[in-house]
């Protein structure tokens, strides 16, 4: 039997054991609710492997949504939270070591206590990699196993590490006695690995994320909660986080990722990890998928990036925890035949998201493909315009100062694709030689100039680059002075060319600008002449709508 | 390759996309040009210090002469000085290396009538330049022009360098393009204005002002004096 193979028996081992639970703690009270509970955490994004290693893109994100959802829906005060990003592996230990501590204090005191442990990054060869060091999967086991909680969870986002399970494998819990359910609470340890001991755990692009981080978190915020109670169990996560990382990478060229359980609990009731009641009363913000909904919704944060994947079937209303914010909501048609979008601003209350007032869009409006709609933006600034030839530079078209302002629109022509319209005013001075030993004629020279570019635009950190190709026009004016009696001239003429622009993003609205363009002119007035010449441009962007 | 092919009509199309007159060599042509002051027969003004320098250098009687002389020339001169003036409106009709043409277009001021201007430079091998220029009009329709004003100079412009002008009076009255005031006859004018003192000399041929003959030498300084000094025994210029 391949591991695979017996990843997925052990998965779905863990899914019909888990369900089981679920069912008999659906006859408990959740006496386990996450305000009955003092909760820990320690969140680890690592996304240095070591030598040979390649870095992580989305490891430090994973775990900062993490912590976001844990110390938010998951009910772990900040200052019971330590976020370690690229952290290595000693601060990792002493985090874990003293957060057991802290949860052992609090089980002094009386409290009910849960420690959970989210890693982010790298494992091989049976243990995790934090940069250059490395913590043995064994060691971890070994150190949740004997923390100062009542409950602990170790969440583990990285390569085969469901070795982590391997050892002992997956066993049945022991079963629920309804009857003899105490008050006591669930103890013992839960460890949840994103791939089995011989797969990879995967990134995606297209999610900004990792698989198995993202389907848990949505789970977390809301889609996990089949029972529709509002309350999101680790059962319920599981279930949630493993059918949706199955599906989503059964098709990945890597193969298929199985997340995998290890099950240790006794005692009375389910662990719950995340609590939506307050969308659900009106206290906090999301959206709200009404009973009858059905289909597979996807939340996407104002940047574009999904924040939330809900695998909607009717029956029961569900809940998505939202941090305050305009989102996108798309919703796949079942026949393939489009999309519904809809765009929603989360406030303080939850927001009912109906499908009737979704907007039909074509599959290749995708926003979580980068389509979130045409994104308006306006550029100004100031610049310089330089003719490459010093001929012409000298006695034609002097260096001038510009002024511009442009129309950006993004994603309007598709994703990554943006057009915008530009003009720009300015001038400068000059001089005409005469020759003879006379005194040269000095003009002033005015110009007045617009366009149309399209271009390509990357994002490289948080610089957003891009190429493109442009077709202005140029009207170029220059007068002389009274005494030497002679005409005012002009020249208009179409000036196509290349654009090139760095944008970095300061605030959600303003982004410094910079942009070179290179042009070509035809002259053609003295004698035909191709002439050429460069601008530069610096400047503020506004981003409408933001 | 079916793109390459392609560029030549997309050349032509950028071609046909830009206009103006843009253009320094037209600005060096027109600098050429002699300006309304150019033309202008200057003649110091009574009382004023150009008009006692004239007379302490003893041609008091000259001068005398010379300034209604002059008041009569400018007259006419005007005419000339409105066709200069409409050349540096017009945009030229054609254009060399070493030739700009005006025209012909209508004058305004002389319905019925075309004007044309001819400028031609020549570079010499020490890059000295020289300008040649005239000055025609036709009645329309008529196929051939009359010079109505002809020069030469060297230099870069009239204002600054040396040559010579002949205004042909008698061309507009032939033309029907006088004044009331526009003598007959020519003006034959020489300058020479490549340094200090600036000298200008005028020859009157051919009846104008009433004169059988009337010719004056005048050189002037930056300060504002000057001083005349008949043409003794000869008319035309030297």
């Amino acid at each position: 039997m391949s591991s695979g193979r017996r990843a997925f028996l052990l998965g779905a081992a863990a899914l019909a054991l888990l369900h089981g639970t679920a069912r008999a703690a659906e006859a408990v009270a959740r006496s386990t609710a996450v305000s009955d509970v003092r909760r820990f955490a320690l969140v680890a994004g690592e996304p240095d492997g070591g030598p040979g290693a390649v870095r992580l893109r989305y490891a430090e994100r994973d775990a900062r949504r993490m912590h976001a959802i844990l110390t938010g829906v998951g009910g772990v005060r900040p200052g019971d939270a330590r976020l370690l990003l690229s952290a290595g592996a000693p601060a990792f230990m002493k985090a874990l070591g003293e957060l057991s501590q802290a949860a052992g204090r609090a089980g002094a005191a009386g409290e009910r206590t849960l420690l959970l442990v989210y890693y982010s990054g790298h494992a091989r060869d049976g243990a995790l990699r934090l940069g250059q060091g490395s913590i043995p999967l064994d060691t971890l086991r070994e150190a949740l196993a004997s923390a100062h909680a009542d409950v602990r969870v170790g969440l583990l986002d990285s390569c085969r590490s469901g070795a982590i399970v391997r050892a002992k494998g997956v066993r049945p819990t022991p079963s629920f006695d309804v009857k003899t359910a105490s008050d006591a609470g669930p103890r013992g340890l839960v460890l949840v690995a994103s791939s089995a001991a011989d797969e990879d755990s995967q990134e995606s692009d297209a999610i900004g994320a990792s698989y198995f981080t993202h389907h848990l978190a949505s789970g977390l915020l809301g889609g996990a909660d089949a029972s529709g109670d509002g309350l999101v169990t680790l059962a319920e996560a599981y279930a949630y986080a493993y059918a949706r990382t199955v599906g989503s990478t059964a098709s990945s060229a890597a193969g298929v990722q199985h997340p995998v359980f290890l099950y240790d609990l006794g005692g009375a009731g389910d662990v719950v990890l995340s609590d939506l009641t307050n969308v659900s009363s009106g206290r906090a913000g999301g959206i709200v998928l009404p009973a009858a909904a059905e289909g597979l919704y996807v939340v996407l944060d104002g940047s574009g990036r999904a924040v939330a994947e809900v695998a909607k079937a009717p029956g029961a209303e569900r809940r998505v925890a939202l941090a305050a914010g305009r989102y996108t909501v798309k919703k796949r048609l079942s026949d393939d035949s489009g999309l519904l979008v809809a765009s929603v601003d989360v406030a303080s209350a939850p927001v009912a998201v109906e499908e009737g007032r979704m907007d039909r869009v074509p599959l290749d409006h995708d926003p979580q493909k980068g389509f979130g709609g045409a994104r308006w933006s306006v550029v100004t600034g100031v610049g310089a315009q330089r003719f490459f030839d010093r001929a012409t530079r000298d006695g034609l078209f002097p260096p001038a100062v510009l002024g511009g302002v442009e129309v950006a629109v993004r994603d309007d022509l598709g994703h990554g694709l943006g057009w915008g319209l530009d003009v720009a005013l300015g001038g400068g001075k000059g001089q005409v030689d005469v020759g003879g030993g006379a005194e040269p004629l000095p003009f002033t020279f005015d110009e007045l100039g617009g366009g149309v570019a399209v271009w390509k635009e990357w994002g490289v950190g948080p610089v957003d680059l891009s190429a493109g190709l442009r077709v202005g026009v140029t009207w170029l004016h220059r007068t002389f002075e009274p005494a030497a009696e002679l005409p005012a001239q002009h020249f208009f003429t179409v000036t196509p060319g290349l654009v090139g622009a760095a944008r970095w993003r300061l605030t959600r609205s303003f982004s410094a600008f910079g942009r070179v363009r290179t042009s070509w002119l035809f002259y053609n007035v003295d004698q035909n002449r191709s002439l050429g010449f460069l601008e530069g441009l610096l400047g503020v962007e506004y981003a409408l709508g933001e | 390759m079916r793109w390459v092919n392609s560029l030549g009509p997309a050349a032509a199309a950028l071609a046909l996309a830009a206009c103006g007159n843009y253009s320094t060599e037209d600005v060096r042509f027109l600098a050429a040009l002699p300006t309304r002051g150019d033309l202008h027969v200057r003649v110091p003004a009574s009382g004023a210090s150009g008009a006692l320098a004239a007379c302490t250098s003893g041609e008091a009687t000259v001068w005398i002469g010379a300034k209604p002389v002059s008041d009569g020339l400018n007259g006419g001169v005007d005419l000339i000085v409105g066709l200069v003036d409409a050349v540096r409106r017009v945009e030229p009709s054609q254009r060399a290396d070493d030739l700009r043409v005006w025209g012909p277009f209508d004058d305004d001021r002389h319905p019925g009538r075309e004007i044309r201007v001819v400028i031609t430079r020549e570079t010499g091998p020490d890059e000295a330049v020289a300008h040649r220029f005239a000055f025609e009009a036709r009645v329309t329709g008529q196929a051939d022009f009359t010079k109505v004003l002809t020069g030469e100079f060297e230099g870069p412009s009239a204002s600054v360098g040396k040559g010579s002008l002949e205004l042909n009076f008698e061309a507009l009255w032939s033309l029907g393009m006088n004044d009331a005031g526009t003598p007959h006859g020519a003006l034959l004018a020489t300058y020479d204005r490549t340094g200090e003192p600036r000298r200008v000399g005028i020859a009157i041929v051919g009846g104008a002002l009433g004169l059988g003959s009337f010719g004056y030498d005048f050189e002037g300084w930056a300060d504002g004096s000057g001083s005349f000094s008949p043409r003794r025994g000869r008319a035309a210029p030297p």
